[in-house]
């Protein structure tokens, strides 16, 4: 390697200095011994290249041949002064490296990093979202009720009392088709009472009635109007109140673990109750004047 | 005009060195440089490029004649040089310059140091 490198930097030189001397400084170089000295010999070499072009310039060329006394004849060369092909290949390497060379020496003397700060985005949730029913001692854990819907989406139904959250028709229609257990109440965001008994007579008197099991020895339930409120009445098992929940489809009663759901008929009218106390669903279809069960 | 060898004086180190060790043998390249370690005992290296640059200007000037190849060398890409009649006077002449100025120093050195 330094031995091509010490080749390249004699043929730069100029092409005077170099038809004289390249071959005896070639052959100088051939005979050292040591890696050391051939170093020493190409850093002298680069100097010489250096020493040549800048200071030298009355070497360049061949001096032109003066002529002899006495008229004698004189013969000088006609070739041209311009550099081979071979020396400009030459050159253009030798340039290449030491151009590498220095690229090489800054790249690894000034080495700045550059340092880019990825921050983690910090998420703050609204004070809303932090706030979490208060557990009463003695009362499990309650269970969020599950929402899903047919179509690969998730629905997010976030409880607010002040705010309810508008619920789209799809996703009243699966709520309403979807699950018969039990939904707890202690989750559910506590209901004011006020608003069934705001409500108009009429309206009231839409849901009240006689519902009927159809199964054999099947239930009946109840629901009545008493002080401008709805009732539901399981002969036998409980009486409570009725309190509107975030969905305007359910019913909250009173007793713990318990909703329940109307369902209009073709006429529009309602017809069907949904009852789920304790895990247990009861269906009931609303009994006709006159009926007898 | 022509030269003449107080002209060239003084001399480099360098040049000093060649035309002294070319004074009284004829050398190649490696030779000199070798010659010149030996005269100065170590403390003054030639390399090829500082050689060949002081030889180029001597040849150019008359004091060194290039004898070219000598057949049978062991390397024959060497060249032979050698000094030329000017060159022996120009190395006379720095010489018995340089003796004026030993003798001289000594002759200070030697003197006691008088009072202004």
């Amino acid at each position: 390697m330094l031995r091509f490198l010490y080749c390249a930097v004699l043929r730069a030189h100029p092409p005077y200095f170099r038809q004289r001397f390249s071959d005896e400084m070639q052959a100088i170089f051939d005979q050292s011994d040591s890696e050391l000295t051939r170093a020493q010999l190409l850093a002298d070499a680069v100097f010489s290249l250096a020493r040549q072009w800048m200071l030298r310039p009355q070497f360049w060329e061949e001096p032109a041949p003066v002529a002899a006394e006495g008229g004698t004849a004189l013969f000088s060369s006609l070739a041209s002064s311009k550099p081979r092909t071979v020396a400009l290949f030459s050159g253009a390497i030798l340039s290449a490296l030491v151009l590498n060379g220095v690229s090489l020496t800054i790249g690894y003397a000034w080495e700045h990093p550059i340092f880019i700060e990825i921050r983690r985005p910090t998420i703050v949730p609204p004070a809303a979202w932090k706030a979490r029913p208060v557990m009463k001692p003695g009362v499990s854990e309650p269970v969020e009720p599950y929402m899903f819907t047919d179509q690969g989406r998730v629905l997010l139904v976030f409880n607010s009392p002040a705010h309810p959250a508008p619920q789209t028709q799809s996703a009243a229609k699966l709520t309403s088709q979807a699950d018969t257990s039990a939904v707890p109440l202690a989750d559910i965001a506590p209901s004011s009472t006020n608003q069934i008994a705001d409500t108009p007579m009429g309206v009231l008197q839409a849901y009240a009635g006689t519902y009927v099991n159809p199964a054999p020895h099947g239930l009946r339930v109840l629901v009545t109007i008493d002080n401008g409120r709805l009732f539901l009445d399981i002969p036998g098992e409980f009486r409570s109140p009725l309190s509107p929940l975030p969905n305007p489809q359910l019913l909250a009663c009173g007793v713990g673990d318990c909703w329940v759901m109307f369902s209009t008929g073709a006429k529009g009218t309602v017809d069907r109750i949904e009852v789920h106390h304790l895990g247990r669903e009861i269906v009931g279809f609303r009994a006709q004047s006159g009926m007898v069960f | 005009m022509k030269e003449t060898p107080n002209t060239f004086l003084p001399l480099s180190p360098a040049t000093l060195h060649i035309l002294l060790s070319l004074a009284g043998v004829e050398l190649h390249g490696y030779a000199i440089m070798q010659e010149v370690q030996r005269q100065s005992e170590g403390k003054y290296k030639l390399g090829p490029g500082t050689l060949y640059d002081n030889l180029q200007k001597m040849i150019d000037r008359g004091l060194v004649e290039e004898l070219g190849k000598k057949p049978g060398d062991d390397d024959p890409r060497r060249r032979y040089y050698r000094l030329s009649m000017l060159g022996r006077g120009v190395l006379t002449a720095e010489i018995s310059r340089l003796d004026d100025v030993v003798r001289e120093g000594k002759m200070r050195l030697q003197a006691k140091p008088r009072r202004a």
